[in-house]
């Protein structure tokens, strides 16, 4: 099955490609990936005091489908809050790119991208959910 | 996988009485042996359930089976064992793919054991994911500058890193029959390690 117009799109021209400092507290980094083809994901965030989301940088090692569902998830979670960027389901960005089948994985990958970008800022807020990580629960 | 064709392997055969090296056919008489389609890889050659192996050994038990069940040798009989013997060979050649590759040997090893398999489990050892990152773009630097010399180093230090894991490999699957769960995590830890590893490699 050949790409989508639209992944060609993202993968041709990828939106926001590159880093954003890791040891600034208001940016959140999410890795994340697939063992089972080996892509590397990772994604970016910088929260303003409004907890919205102000900047967003992508680098995927991987397929086309993975290159355009994490440039569309950069496109996406810009200018939302984190409890909106959160609400982005991998379902809309198959969607959006018409995934194929085989290709659904893609846009899983992209989606635990986002919450893992979010989880390392709410933990460097001090606002983490997950208590048992790096032990800031009495902040919590 | 057990299943109804779990049965022990015939130590004699039932035509000629002799001794099998093999459930699947008699080295002596060629009669070949309906053994299920899920029977366990390692008994197919006649081995213990254990990482460690003979490589040269393995290959052996493979063309001296391969040349009892053999298609070819089945073309004037009946249309069931012309059937059988291409299972047989299809199922044997798969088992020997399998076997043969460290990294596929302890897949098998972990996922009949009732381990997670890398899609169930993505989970990694430590940082990998983010030390994979990070090579990926020094690859990608060195490749841009054309520097052969920092491509190699990055060779050999991924090469070193698979052996390290490799190693991990072998000793967790030979804790596997301890049924701890967190023997089956942290193997298949490792094992999803190798995939990016492999991965990284293939880039250079």
């Amino acid at each position: 099955m050949p790409y989508s117009e639209k992944v060609i799109d993202h993968f041709e021209n990828p939106r926001n490609i590159g880093s954003l400092d890791r040891g600034n507290e208001s940016v959140g980094t999410g890795i994340v990936g697939a063992p089972e083809c080996g892509d590397v994901m990772r994604l970016q965030i910088q929260v303003d005091e409004n907890n919205r989301i102000v900047d967003a940088k992508f680098k995927t090692f991987g397929c086309g489908s993975a290159i355009a569902s994490s440039s569309l998830a950069t496109e996406w979670i810009k200018g939302k809050t984190v409890d909106e960027a959160l609400e982005i389901k991998n379902v809309e960005i198959a969607r959006e790119l018409a995934l194929p089948p085989v290709k659904i994985h893609c846009s899983v990958l992209a989606e635990d991208a986002i919450r893992a970008a979010i989880a390392d800022y709410k933990r460097k807020q001090g606002r983490s959910d997950k208590p048992e990580s790096a032990g800031q629960s009495d902040s919590a | 996988m057990p299943d109804s064709h779990d049965k022990p392997v015939p130590l004699k055969c039932t035509s000629c009485q002799r001794p099998m090296d093999s459930p699947v056919c008699c080295q002596d008489c060629h009669t070949l042996y309906p053994v299920g389609t899920s029977e366990d890889h390692f008994k197919l050659f006649g081995l213990p359930r254990r990482y460690a192996l003979d490589l040269d050994d393995l290959h052996q038990r493979f063309l001296s089976i391969s040349r009892n069940i053999h298609p070819d040798f089945f073309g004037a009989q009946a249309a069931e064992m012309q059937a059988l013997s291409l299972r047989l060979s299809a199922q044997v050649n798969e088992a020997y793919a399998t076997l043969k590759d460290p990294v596929l040997r302890a897949e098998y090893l972990l996922e009949s054991t009732g381990g997670k398999s890398s899609a169930k489990d993505k989970s990694v050892p430590g940082e990998l994911l983010a030390e994979v990152m990070l090579m990926r773009e020094a690859i990608e630097d060195a490749r841009a500058a054309a520097d052969s010399e920092t491509l190699a180093a990055r060779r050999a230090e991924i090469e070193a890193r698979q052996a390290a894991t490799l190693e991990k490999v072998a000793a967790l699957c030979g804790r596997l029959d301890e049924q701890s769960e967190n023997v089956q995590t942290e193997l298949r830890q490792h094992l999803n390690a190798m995939r990016y590893l492999g991965n990284l490699l293939a880039t250079l």
